[in-house]
C-alpha cells in the first residue's frame, strides 16, 4: 500500500521525508505506523483538493477569457455599425444644410423680384395718377358743340386709359402669380432634389460596402463550423444540395485545393452568404414588391418586374427608367 | 416608381407620405427576411454552427437592402457578376479583383492570369446612362474578391 502511494505520488515523498521518518517503527524494518498512515493519507487528499481548486480555477480562467474575447468582438461589431449610423446620420445633416441654403438663395431672390415689381407698379400708378390730374385740370375753353365733341373725345380717351389701367394691373397680377408659382414650382423641386434623392459619392457607397462585407464576414468567422468533418457524416441528397450551392461560387475541378481544412468552412460561408446578399438582395430594385402578392395568379409585383425588365442585360438601362416614368405617368 | 414607393423623411411630409414609407420599409423587411430564412434553412445551414447570431445578420442585410434601394432610386443599374457570367483571371493590377486575405501576398505575381477558384465576394458594377452621349458608362462599386491556390508557388519557392 505505501509502495503503491510512492509510485503515485513520488513528489511527496521526495519533498517530506520527516512523515515517512516519523511514521516508521523505531527499530522497526521500516514499515509505516498508523499516525504516520494517516498523515499521509491526510496530505494526499489536501493534495488532490487542491489540484481539484487549480483545475477549476483553471477553467475558469479560460472560460472568463472566451468570454471577454467574445464581448469584445461584439462590442467592436457594435461600435462599427453605429460609426457608419453617425456617418450616415451626419451625411443627411449635410444634405439638408445644403437644401436649406439652396431654399434661403431661392427666398432671397424670390423677395428682390417682388420689389422690383412693386416699384414699377408705383411707377405706373404715379403715371396714372399724373394723367388723371392733367385731365381734371383742363379748362373747357371751347365752344360747346366743339366742348361736347371734346368731352366725348375725352371721356373716350379716359375709358381708354382706365381700360389700359385695369389690363395693366390684370398683366401685372398674372405676373404676380406666375413669380410665385414659379418659385413655389422651384422651391418644390429643389426639395424633391434635397436628402436621399442626391446621388451619393461613389467614395460613399464604396465605404457602405467595404463595411457591409466586413460585418457578413466577421459574422461567417463567427458561426461557422470548426472544420469540415461534420459534412462527412451527411446523407446523400443532403451532401448533393450542398455541393451544388456551393458550385456558384466554385470554378474549376479543385476548387478548394490547397486551403486549410480549418479555414475552409469560413471560406465557404462567406462566399454562400456575399452570393447570397448580392443575388438576392442588391441586384433586386424591386425587392420591397416581392411581398405584394396577385392574389389571383400568385404572382408578386416584384417577381413580374424581374422577369419583365431581365435586370442582368445592363443595355437595359434606358428601358428601366423609362418604364419608371411611365408608371409615375399612369 | 421606387421614390414614390419610399419618399424621403422630410419636414413637410403629410401623412400619406409616412404611411408609403412605413409600408415600404416593413415590405423590404419582411423581403430581407423571407430570403435570409431561406438561406439560413437551405444547404448552408451545414456550414453553421448553432446557436446562431440571426438579428446580427438581418440587420447586416437590412443595411444592404437599404442601400441598394438607394442605389436604384438614381438613373444607375447595379450589376452584380459572379461565376453564372463568366470567370475571373487573377491580376493584382485589375481595381476589379482582388485576393483573399488568406492568399500569400508574395506570391501574387506568380499568379497573374490564373483561374480564381473560389468567389468569395461577386463583382458589383454600377452602370450610369450618359444622356449626352447615349452609352452606359460603369464603375467598380466593389471588386470581386476571390481564393486560388498559392500553396503550389509557395512550395516551388523553398
Amino acid at each position: 500500500m505505501v509502495g503503491g502511494h510512492q509510485e503515485q505520488f513520488p513528489e511527496q515523498d521526495r519533498t517530506s521525508p520527516q512523515a515517512t521518518t516519523t511514521a516508521t517503527t523505531p527499530g522497526g524494518a521500516g514499515q509505516p505506523t498508523a499516525t504516520g498512515q494517516r498523515q499521509l493519507n491526510h496530505s494526499d487528499k489536501i493534495r488532490r483538493d487542491r489540484d481539484k481548486q487549480v483545475q477549476k480555477l483553471k477553467s475558469l480562467l479560460t472560460h472568463l477569457q472566451n468570454k471577454l474575447c467574445f464581448v469584445q468582438e461584439n462590442f467592436s461589431r457594435e461600435l462599427k455599425a453605429k460609426e457608419s449610423k453617425i456617418e450616415r446620420y451626419l451625411q443627411e445633416i449635410k444634405a439638408q444644410d445644403r437644401r436649406i441654403l439652396e431654399l434661403n438663395e431661392s427666398y432671397k431672390a424670390e423677395q428682390h423680384g417682388m420689389q422690383k415689381q412693386l416699384r414699377r407698379l408705383e411707377i405706373k400708378a404715379k403715371c396714372i395718377r399724373g394723367l388723371e390730374e392733367k385731365l381734371s385740370r383742363q379748362k373747357p375753353t371751347e365752344r360747346p358743340s366743339e366742348l361736347c365733341q371734346n368731352c366725348e373725345g375725352k371721356e373716350q380717351y379716359i375709358q381708354r386709359l382706365e381700360t389700359d389701367r385695369e389690363a395693366s394691373r390684370a398683366n401685372h397680377q398674372a405676373e404676380i402669380v406666375y413669380e410665385r408659382s414659379r418659385s413655389t414650382a422651384r422651391a418644390k423641386a429643389l426639395k424633391s432634389l434635397s436628402g436621399k434623392w442626391i446621388a451619393q459619392d461613389d467614395s460613399v457607397i464604396r465605404r457602405k460596402l467595404e463595411s457591409i462585407h466586413f460585418q457578413l464576414q466577421q459574422w461567417a468567422k463567427a458561426y461557422c463550423i470548426p472544420d469540415l468533418e461534420p459534412l462527412r457524416s451527411l446523407e446523400q441528397p443532403e451532401h448533393d444540395a450542398l455541393q451544388h450551392s456551393l458550385l456558384m461560387v466554385f470554378f474549376g475541378p479543385n476548387p478548394a485545393a490547397g486551403l486549410s481544412q480549418l479555414k475552409a468552412p469560413f471560406v465557404f460561408l462567406n462566399a454562400l452568404l456575399n452570393d447570397n446578399m448580392c443575388m438576392n438582395i442588391i441586384s433586386k430594385p424591386f425587392l420591397s414588391l416581392e411581398e405584394w402578392q396577385n392574389s389571383e395568379t400568385g404572382e408578386t409585383f416584384g417577381q413580374f418586374l424581374h422577369e419583365f425588365l431581365k435586370l442582368k442585360d445592363t443595355s437595359n438601362v434606358i428601358s428601366y427608367h423609362n418604364l419608371d416614368g411611365l408608371t409615375n405617368d399612369q | 416608381m421606387l421614390r414614390y414607393l419610399r419618399p424621403e423623411l422630410r419636414i413637410d411630409n403629410d401623412e400619406a407620405d409616412d404611411a408609403m414609407r412605413e409600408k415600404t420599409d416593413e415590405q423590404l423587411r419582411n423581403s430581407v427576411t423571407t430570403h435570409l430564412n431561406a438561406f439560413l434553412g437551405g444547404p448552408a445551414r451545414h456550414l453553421l454552427r448553432i446557436p446562431l447570431d440571426v438579428e446580427t445578420l438581418r440587420s447586416i442585410y437590412l443595411e444592404a437592402a437599404q442601400l441598394s434601394y438607394q442605389l436604384w432610386t438614381q438613373r444607375t443599374v447595379v450589376r452584380c457578376t459572379t461565376f453564372r457570367d463568366r470567370g475571373f483571371k487573377f491580376d493584382h493590377r485589375d481595381p476589379s479583383i482582388k485576393a483573399h486575405a488568406l492568399v500569400l501576398d508574395e506570391y501574387q505575381d506568380d499568379l497573374l492570369g490564373k483561374d480564381a477558384s473560389i468567389l468569395v465576394q461577386p463583382l458589383l458594377e454600377l452602370y450610369q446612362l450618359d444622356e449626352d452621349t447615349g452609352e452606359s458608362a460603369s464603375k467598380v462599386l466593389a471588386p470581386a474578391e476571390v481564393w486560388l491556390d498559392s500553396s503550389a508557388q509557395a512550395d516551388l519557392s523553398t
